[in-house]
């Protein structure tokens, strides 16, 4: 059996009706970009790579996983959009001993298989997330100890299945004052916030209740749908609420301890190194806009975020202050 | 090595994947060719070498389809 090492599940996609993978040449590289489609853009770079491609049924990651050892998560991070997730990522993965896998479209391929294979159950799905994360979590460096997964914003309504897939892996949940994350959006709008991106389904809506959706109204009930998600679990006792304004101080030592991660102090330097940059651009420098989004923010913004958002982001913060959380 | 009668262009090419995705040497041979020019030469010879007779044509129309293809992944 070809154990594919340096292979890394780039894509899933359906072959008629069968779900495959396309996979990657990774070779060396580690996941540093801030996101997982700006470290797999780096493996069809080259023509030779863009050419010889593993192509195999999803089954096959399945024998990998029996055969091949790889770390078991550590640690997920579920987040609203815009508000720190990428920092919290950025700084884990600027530790050698930390794999960081940030947004990975196959891991919502898989969450999302329902929509389009209608034999993909959530028992499948489990199953396929846990092969795929097996795939994704094989050490390539010999420092490798520690797994982080961070998820697509949306994939917060997925915790009841994400949990049942790797029970007692713990989670965060992060998010942010509503206009902040609002006036990031109406600058450069997320996929997540324009309708039909996602199938309405994801958030237990239909086609025809879509239609009675301005734009605007749209993204801001897609954002309390997601935050709803966290803080039903959040209720439930699960997780671990955490806000945007506690960033970058909780990452270490809160949550190291919280994910049961050694740090040491060559790694918190490393840490606290990245948090002094953009999370997403990391050649510039961070910036706290808080101040500002918040100034220039409408009051059609301010309206629609009292409306569908503010609520929920009030009992998230109440129960991460309060004795629940 | 001889082509197999009547062997389509995307099946010589399916045929030479297989054997660079089987072998780890030749796969790194075709990964160090240091641009576009001199992968597609090397990819020419090491396909004639495997009776496999990839033309220089052939190959830069499959590289320009598969970047157009993961570009338009999501489309």
């Amino acid at each position: 059996m070809n154990d594919f090492e340096g292979w890394i599940p780039m894509r899933i996609y359906w072959r008629q009706a069968r779900p495959m993978v396309d996979w990657g040449y990774l070779g060396g590289r580690r996941f540093t970009d801030p996101f997982f489609e700006q470290t797999i853009g780096g493996c069809v770079r080259h023509p030779a790579d863009l050419l010889f491609r593993h192509q195999t049924p999803l089954e096959f990651l399945g024998e990998l996983a029996e055969n091949r050892p790889s770390l078991a998560p550590t640690g997920f991070i579920f987040h609203m959009s815009r508000c720190g997730s990428t920092l919290i990522s950025q700084m884990l993965a600027a530790v050698p001993g930390n794999i960081v896998i940030s947004e990975a479209s196959p891991i919502d391929a898989i969450l999302r298989a329902h929509f389009q294979d209608t034999n993909a159950t959530e028992e499948l799905r489990i199953k396929w997330l846990r092969w795929l994360l097996s795939a994704l979590g094989r050490q390539r460096w010999p420092e490798e100890k520690y797994f982080f997964i961070k998820f697509d914003c949306w994939h917060a309504v997925f915790l009841p299945l994400i949990q049942r897939a790797f029970p007692g892996v713990p989670w965060i949940f992060i998010y942010r004052e509503p206009v902040e994350v609002l006036m990031s959006h109406a600058r450069q709008r997320g996929a997540h916030m324009i309708p039909r991106v996602l199938d309405p389904g994801v958030f237990g809506w239909d086609d025809q209740y879509l239609e009675q959706m301005a734009l605007d109204e749209y993204g801001v009930r897609v954002l309390g749908r997601i935050c709803e998600a966290a803080l039903e679990q959040a209720r439930l006792g699960r997780g671990k609420l955490v806000n945007y304004r506690q960033l970058p101080g909780i990452v270490w030592p809160d949550l190291m301890k919280y994910w049961g991660v050694d740090c040491a102090a060559e790694a918190v330097e490393a840490m606290t190194r990245v948090s002094r940059f953009n999370a997403k651009n990391p050649v510039l420098p961070f910036e706290d806009d808080t101040q500002f989004k918040r100034r220039v923010a409408t009051e059609e913004i301010r309206r629609i975020a009292r409306q569908w958002l503010n609520g929920t982001c009030e009992e998230l913060e109440a129960r991460r202050l309060g004795p629940a959380s | 090595m001889m082509n197999r009668p009547m062997e389509q262009s995307g099946e010589r090419l399916e045929r030479f994947s297989q054997m660079v995705l089987a072998d780890r040497q030749l796969h790194e041979q075709l990964r160090m060719a240091a641009n576009l020019e001199s992968f597609i030469a090397l990819a020419v010879r090491l396909s004639r070498e495997r009776g496999c007779d990839l033309t220089a044509e052939e190959i830069r129309a499959a590289v320009q389809n598969r970047r157009r293809a993961w570009f338009e992944r999501w489309i």
